[in-house]
């Protein structure tokens, strides 16, 4: 005869009890009535944001206080070099507060600031 | 007589690894802060290594043996610390416009990013070097990053000529930045290769280079990945992938802003918590079949190993492995370890591999919160003890509240420790972290289980598969909502900038004399005691 353990016996019953579960709820689900706890993503995106521009301006932005340094490579014309340079800056000097800011690091004249400048967050 | 003194503190010392482990960092710290020459740590390496077999039986030979740890951690830094002359970073500084020659040395991820440009990232192994129509022998890992439309052509351990900009890492003297060095170091990573739309890619016809267990374990990551969006709908299958795989790329962004907001994304990455709830289920499953404990045991060791490879040779997978291996091990040969010392094995076996671990964060995360746990959850329970003494008289012995109190000692002893590291790194820190974890925790273990479930019959029974995945679609979709919950609190995070490595170590310093402030009045009421008899 089989003879299991308290543990053993215990997983074999957890495995039932999802199969059966899994079963109930893809009953459920036939008859829709799941759909209020389903995570609709573009439902939470527009919840997230108030109007269109808003959620644009959040998903091609970049928080140049907050970013790491992959995020701010995505940036135009930021290579990893001065995504580097921008995280230690921030580290010893603080906050930037606005573009103009971003020109005290080596590499960033007006010309990329002026490139950057609908692209950052602050 | 000095013989039987050395053995009596054998006896004592059965924490070797533990303290081995912590004097080769205290080695590596020293040289990564300190320029010593190789020669002169050599030369203290052999002193030592000499005084203490000399001095073996003696009292002092414990002294000998710490200095000698540390001297070879220190070694061991510096031999790695070396970059040879036909190093890539040694030949050519930042430079446009050239091709290099070499093998794609990992699988290349796919991504887009959020100008909606096709992205692939790869480590390439560098053997030549094309610059202005010369060849040259070159040396050395690069990490590639392309958004070139012949990616699709990348494969892993071939042969490959890539045409692009190479940028080498700048090196400046903060500590953001060194620690960012020894980030890529670890990674054997000696400079950054861009290749952008117009540059060539070309596969060469060479015999390729490949790790068949890499290889696989990383074709069986595909597969899986695959058949989870076969079962589970978009923001699901993403998420279970990052939680059973480590499969970030794949990972809904506001979900992963959710469990960044509620403090649980720790869940997400791949740790000793998710390798302890799945080998202990996978000994569970082995044993229905028939094996007994050792044999699961050895399968399960074998299994742990493929799954540093699945999901990603991550140093938190790394640890958590080496540590569920020795427990294993301990059972197969019947004996009990000790939990300090394979803390201690599994860190001394990632830093000979490569010191500069030492510097990665999730090694530090890692390791801090787990001495954290096994050092405060003991204390805390005595703590409580003594707190709720009242209670405990009442005999309080319902299992919730046992569970729950110790989710919190466990949690709350983990997050005491992180938390310095998190504002270092991160800036910030989470505050509802440890009421998250309470509710996260059981969640993520049903999960875990779960996962396993569905991933074996995925390659038995897609349909039976399905199934159990509607189970597991209602547990991601609890713990998704759990984490959307506590994510919407507005002080779930607290951001603090410019917090700096000493006060890092501030930090720890009053831990750990408030930890012990409890021995310091014991020390003191003894020593009034004492005074007052006399």
């Amino acid at each position: 005869m089989i003879n299991f353990t308290r543990e053993e016996k215990t997983a074999l019953l957890f495995i039932i009890i999802c199969f059966l579960l899994g079963i109930f709820i893809s009953h459920l689900k036939q008859y829709h009535l799941l759909d209020f706890i389903s995570f609709d993503n573009k439902l939470e995106q527009a919840n997230a944001s108030d109007n269109i521009d808003k959620l644009i301006k959040q998903t091609k932005t970049v928080n140049v206080n907050t970013a790491s340094i992959e995020e701010l490579t995505f940036l135009p014309g930021i290579g990893v070099s001065t995504a580097e340079k921008i995280i230690i800056y921030r580290k010893e000097h603080g906050l930037f507060h606005s573009p103009d800011d971003l020109k005290s690091i080596k590499g960033i004249g007006d010309r990329k600031v002026e490139k950057l400048k609908d692209f950052v967050i602050f | 007589m000095a013989t039987e003194e050395t053995k009596e503190n054998l006896k004592k010392i059965n924490k070797p690894f533990f303290f081995i482990g912590l004097f080769l960092i205290a080695g590596i710290i020293i040289r990564y802060y300190l320029y010593i020459d190789t020669r002169l740590l050599y030369f203290f390496c052999l002193v030592f290594l000499i005084l203490s077999i000399v001095f073996v039986d003696k009292r002092f030979f414990y002294f000998l043996f710490v200095i000698l740890c540390i001297f070879v951690g220190a070694l061991r830094y510096d031999v790695a610390s070396v970059v040879t002359d036909d190093n890539i970073s040694n030949i050519i500084k930042s430079q446009k416009d050239i091709a290099i020659i070499g093998y794609v040395a990992e699988a290349p991820v796919f991504s887009t990013d959020r100008w909606g440009r096709e992205r692939c990232s790869f480590n390439f192994k560098v053997s030549q070097l094309l610059n202005k129509s010369h060849l040259e022998d070159a040396f050395g890992q690069v990490k590639v990053y392309s958004v070139n439309p012949l990616n699709k052509h990348l494969e892993y351990g071939h042969a490959h000529v890539l045409e692009g900009d190479f940028k080498q890492i700048i090196s400046l003297e903060s500590d953001m930045s060194k620690s960012y060095q020894a980030y890529l170091k670890s990674r054997h990573i000696d400079g950054f290769f861009y290749i952008n739309k117009g540059d060539v890619v070309l596969k060469l016809d060479k015999k390729p280079r490949i790790n068949i267990l890499y290889s696989w374990s990383m074709s069986l990551r595909k597969k899986l990945i695959s058949r989870y969006k076969q079962l589970l709908p978009e923001p699901y299958s993403g998420l279970l992938g990052a939680l059973i795989l480590g499969e970030r790329t794949e990972i809904n962004k506001n979900i992963f802003d959710y469990f960044i907001s509620s403090g649980s994304v720790h869940v997400l990455a791949i740790s000793g918590l998710h390798v302890g709830i799945i080998v202990l289920f996978l000994i569970f499953i082995v044993k229905l079949f028939g094996f007994s404990r050792t044999q699961a045991s050895i399968i399960c060791i074998v299994f742990l190993v493929f799954y540093c490879f699945l999901s990603g040779a991550r140093v938190s997978v790394i640890r958590a492995s080496i540590m569920a291996s020795i427990i294993l091990g301990g059972w197969v040969i019947k004996r009990d370890s000790d939990i300090y010392n394979s803390l201690g094995l599994a860190a001394l076996l990632i830093l000979v591999f490569n010191p500069y671990y030492l510097f990665d964060i999730g090694f530090q995360l890692s390791f801090v919160s787990v001495l954290s746990i096994v050092y405060l959850y003991p204390k805390m329970n005595t703590w409580s003890k003594i707190l709720f003494k009242h209670a405990q008289d009442k005999k309080i012995n319902n299992n919730v509240v046992k569970y729950a109190l110790d989710a919190i000692y466990v949690s709350l002893a983990a997050s005491i420790a992180v938390a310095p590291l998190s504002l270092y790194y991160f800036q910030q820190v989470s505050t509802i972290g440890v009421l998250t974890n309470l509710i996260m925790l059981p969640i993520l273990s049903l999960v875990l289980m779960l996962a396993i479930v569905v991933s074996l019959f995925s390659f038995i029974s897609m349909p039976i598969a399905k199934i159990f995945a509607e189970t597991l679609w209602f547990f991601l979709t609890l713990m998704i909502k759990a984490a959307q919950g506590f994510g919407s609190f507005h002080f779930s995070l607290v951001k603090f900038h410019n917090f700096k490595i000493s006060y890092v170590l501030w930090c720890y310093l009053l831990l750990v004399f408030v930890v012990h402030i409890d021995i310091l009045f014991i020390k003191i009421k003894e020593r009034l005691l004492k005074s007052a008899i006399e």
